[in-house]
């Protein structure tokens, strides 16, 4: 495992190397055989001079003096093409302090030279030399201060866009390091810096504007102009992942709205949440629809799904559940949702649409029996009197004080041997029948007085409750 | 409209319209919202309604024992001079047109504060007569104003609560708090009651069929409401509610319910529900629902369950002693491929006794349901469906089919195509015969809602021409467009 980490560590490290070590960095298109020369130019500042900022390299018509076809045959060395570098490595600089330091002694070889070699036998210079004095005891990959020796990604203008995205990653930067950066970056944003600006950030972050970490790292075009067109795949944290986190998220994000506020937008919240959306996701970036056009994090997006409880029969079935759990209801359903079909119900049915589909289409023609049935109860939604009442008079098929024979089983023998199916569908007979119809026999003031109490009647409960609906039938004197 | 309901209505409409005056007179604060709605629905219909035809005894003949008219089996009472029978009247048509109008506004400067309104026109063209409610043009389902916090929530004006006790709606406040993170939730409500499932008092014009026992006064309503999780993924609800009629100082009703929902894994589901009738003593309805997912492709509910219905004391239905049944079903739903799902379903009910069986004509006491539905996706495009149902019961049966189909050439436009057939007995009769609907469907969403209209053409093949039952041979089409505006327009709720 050592062994594999340092492998990994050491492949992190060459590959840095490679784009930091500045004008002492390998030449790109063609490496000058210093050695073959060493004889020809005896001091490296025959060919080099230290500049601020940089350290000249012969152009490639300085080889023609020799290399002319006649003296020595003619080379297609084109000269050295100079490597990007974000170091911060100066050598004006550098070999400054090291000559006040060190007195004259300090030379190119001192860093350049192989130790032991012969004069001309150059190397790159390691890393591992810098962070000897400059990061003491911490490696490269994974602790050192980056910004010690490299400048910010934005302020490294030799790379393009897309060689700055694919800087090397270090090894700390794990599978779920999308998930657990924040701490890191927001205690050191300078290490961030090295490698990401502001806009890798915004592509994930909805509230990158509110972050100060975000906010003290520069926008970068180059990256910008890459990062914006890339789809974003949010990582999803473990909470999210509990079979009741849709349930029990709201607390969450009560207690601490700012951790959601990283990759939700309101829009997130309002593929589920109602209008108004509930406090605090007012506090949250308002989306893209309302985003500036700078580029900005469009967030998680969000499809309002249906919980797996609301099954092809729910809307028969929802009684418990909407009941039990009210509130819950509410953050994705409006009242005029209930009032769809929970308030009389003539609402036709919309085709495809869930919601205005209780009934089928042709259910008037149907009802019938449905309505003995009574699945459920359709007075929830119908008031027998003003909804069924109304129609079946219009059908004619409601009766008001008079009843004439013929129209149940066509049998005049009905009118004796309604009363088992008055008791079991008693509000089905509700819909066509005014209790007037019903009085003519059963009432003790008159008509052929038969009482219509049956199994369960509770008198006494019912006149403490109610004493006038006694009344109806009976004289005054029963309430005593 | 009387008088009383007259004023009702129009104080509500008052309260609701000051309202909104108050708030939009306002200054504007920089986060106002509204969101509206607006869905209209229109319908053609054909009627044939009944009619209730006489024939003197003499002009009727015996066949078989019984008495006809034109072949007709005819009503005569012992010595009557005519004999009746039902018939289909002349055929008629209207055109129903219900336009929902729902406004809800918020961000007035003080956090939490909305005002809702949402109201019913119904019109018209042709007889209001043929179709339930048409006659009445104007409804205020809801008006209040409220103020929402996260721990509490106040509601001053018309609302409804649908809760076990069903649909109630009245004029008055309600109050609610809520205890986090116990997930408590205690709630007070009142006023002036609403008729059941109705946005009218019971003083209303449309309840004069109650005739000489409608209220002339509007009844008071009140209830408590709480509710909890006492555990994770576990609800449980309890109400009670009661309502006074103000002129006799009697109730019309008192009532308790509750209702529990459990889901102990994420494949199990448990619920429960039961209501109690404190003004006759009698348990209303209950039942327990099981569902059980093992596996994604397959779900499986049994279902256990008791009905009784429920009337106000201020009518004498409760005086008629109506038994309850209780019941069991089972449903299966199963999606052997990714693009195929299947449902069955079954239910049995046994009703208690009546104490009222007659020798000469008994009505079974037993009711059978059963269901078959399947989905098929048989492209991206297009779905297949069809289903078939068995409700056999006292007093009526039917048998049921449909098969549809819908294509969707764009994704914002459906186009569908239907064709089904029902048989059915009703009202302790013979069978009226089979009818053969075809029809088709258009549906388009747009940016800012939906617009879908559907036409079905019926025949009856009248298997029984006796029957003297409803004629279904008959046009039906509908219209509907429902539209969102404001903030999220096109949002569907």
């Amino acid at each position: 495992m050592i062994i594999r980490v340092g492998a990994a560590a050491a492949t992190v490290l060459l590959g840095l190397v490679a784009w930091s070590s500045g004008s002492n960095a390998p030449i790109a298109k063609s490496a000058f055989p210093h050695l073959k020369h060493q004889h020809l130019f005896p001091t490296c500042e025959s060919c080099h001079e230290v500049e601020a900022g940089a350290v000249t390299i012969p152009a490639a018509t300085f080889c023609g003096a020799c290399h002319n076809g006649q003296t020595q045959p003619r080379v297609d060395w084109e000269g050295r093409s100079r490597t990007p570098s974000n170091l911060k490595f100066d050598h004006a600089t550098v070999i400054a302090k090291k000559k006040a330091a060190l007195g004259m002694d300090f030379k190119c070889s001192t860093c350049h030279q192989k130790s032991g070699g012969e004069a001309m036998d150059i190397q790159r210079v390691s890393v591992g030399g810098c962070l000897g004095c400059h990061a003491a005891g911490k490696t490269h990959e994974v602790d050192a201060p980056c910004a010690t020796c490299h400048v910010p990604s934005w302020e490294a203008q030799d790379y393009t866009g897309e060689e700055i995205l694919a800087f090397p990653k270090p090894a700390d930067h794990g599978d779920n390091f999308a998930l657990e950066h924040g701490s890191l970056a927001k205690d050191n944003t300078a290490r961030c810096a090295v490698c990401h600006s502001r806009d890798l950030c915004s592509t994930c972050h909805v509230n990158a504007a509110s972050v100060p970490a975000i906010q003290s790292l520069e926008p970068d075009p180059r990256v910008a102009a890459i990062v914006s067109e890339r789809p974003v795949t949010y990582p999803i944290p473990a909470s999210h992942a509990a079979s009741d986190w849709q349930e029990r998220h709201s607390e969450a994000a009560r207690a601490n709205i700012a951790t959601c506020a990283t990759c939700h937008t309101q829009q997130s919240c309002r593929s589920c949440h109602v209008s108004p959306p509930p406090d605090p996701i007012p506090e949250l970036a308002p989306g893209r629809a309302q985003a500036s056009s700078v580029h900005q994090a469009q967030g998680v997006v969000l499809v309002r799904q249906p919980p797996s409880n609301h099954t092809a029969t729910f809307a028969e079935d929802h009684k418990a559940l909407a009941a039990a759990a009210t509130t819950t209801c509410a953050t994705c359903h409006t009242q005029d949702q209930c009032i769809t079909c929970h308030l009389e119900s003539e609402a036709l049915s919309t085709p495809g649409e869930p919601v205005g589909r209780y009934h089928p289409e042709n259910f008037v023609m149907q009802h019938s029996a449905p309505s003995f049935g009574q699945a459920v109860e359709c007075a929830t939604c119908h008031n027998p009197e003003a909804f069924c009442r109304d129609c079946h008079t219009g059908q004619g098929l409601a009766t008001s004080g008079r009843i004439d024979t013929g129209f149940h089983n066509r049998k005049s023998t009905w009118i004796f041997g309604h009363g088992q199916a008055a008791r079991q569908g008693l509000e089905t007979c509700a819909t066509c029948h005014s209790q007037r119809d019903c009085l003519q026999c059963h009432s003790a003031l008159g008509g052929r007085r038969v009482s219509p109490h049956g199994p369960g009647f509770d008198a006494e409960t019912m006149k403490s409750k109610s004493p006038v609906m006694c009344l109806a039938c009976h004289r005054r004197s029963i309430l005593d | 409209m009387t008088a009383v309901t007259r004023t009702c209505n129009t104080t509500a409409v008052l309260l609701a319209l000051m309202s909104l005056g108050v708030i939009l007179a306002a200054p504007p604060a920089r986060a106002q919202e509204w969101r509206g709605r607006a869905s209209t629905r229109a319908q053609y219909v054909e009627l044939r309604p009944y009619r209730l035809d006489s024939v003197p005894v003499a002009n009727t003949t015996l066949v078989s024992g019984r008495s006809t008219f034109n072949g007709r089996l005819v009503t005569c009472a012992p010595a009557a001079v005519y004999c009746f029978f039902y018939d289909s009247d002349e055929a008629v048509s209207t055109a129903p047109l219900v336009q929902d109008l729902d406004l809800s506004m918020w961000g007035f400067g003080v956090q939490g504060l909305r005002v809702y309104v949402s109201t019913r026109l119904r019109a018209s063209l042709g007889d209001e007569e043929f179709w339930p409610r048409s006659d009445d043009h104007f409804d205020l389902i809801q008006g209040y104003v409220e103020l929402k916090r996260n721990s509490y929530k106040f509601r001053l004006g018309r609302d409804f609560q649908v809760s076990g006790l069903g649909y109630y709606g009245y004029d008055g406040a309600s109050a609610e708090v809520r205890f986090r993170p116990a997930r408590i939730e205690l709630e007070a409500y009142g006023g002036w009651g609403l008729a059941r499932g109705l946005a009218e008092p019971v003083t209303s014009d449309a309840l004069a069929s109650l005739e000489e026992f409608q209220p002339r006064r509007r009844n008071y309503l009140f209830g408590f409401r709480a509710s909890a999780r006492p555990i994770p993924n576990g609800s449980i609800e309890a109400i009670y509610q009661k309502e006074i009629q103000t002129n006799r100082s009697t109730i019309a009703s008192e009532r308790v319910a509750v209702d529990a929902s459990y889901r102990p894994i994420r494949d199990l589901s448990i619920e429960g529900h039961a209501d109690y009738d404190l003004g006759t003593g009698w348990w209303g309805k209950a039942g327990a629902t099981v569902g059980w997912s093992p596996i994604s492709k397959l779900y499986v509910e049994g279902r256990l369950f008791r009905y009784r219905p429920v009337f106000d004391l201020q009518t004498i239905w409760a005086a008629f002693s109506p038994v309850p049944y209780t019941g069991y079903g089972l449903a299966l739903g199963i999606q052997p491929r990714s693009d195929l799902s299947i449902r069955l379903e079954g239910e049995r009910r046994d009703y208690a006794d009546t104490e009222a069986e007659v020798p000469f004509m008994v009505t079974t006491d037993r009711s059978w349901k059963a269901g078959a539905s399947a989905s098929w996706r048989a492209a991206r495009q297009v779905d297949v469906q069809g289903s078939y149902y068995l409700d056999f019961t006292f007093g009526s049966a039917l048998s049921a089919g449909e098969a549809r189909v819908n294509v969707r050439p764009l994704d914002q436009l459906s186009l569908g195509a239907r064709l089904s057939a029902f048989q059915q007995l009703g009202e302790f009769r013979v069978g009226e015969g089979r009818v053969w609907s075809i029809g088709g469907n258009v549906k388009y969403d747009s940016p800012i809602g939906t617009v879908w209209g559907a036409v079905d053409r019926y025949r009856h093949d009248r298997r029984d021409p006796e029957a003297g039952l409803p004629d279904w041979n008959q046009l039906r089409a509908s219209f509907g467009l429902a539209v969102y505006i404001g903030s999220e327009p096109g949002r569907r709720p």
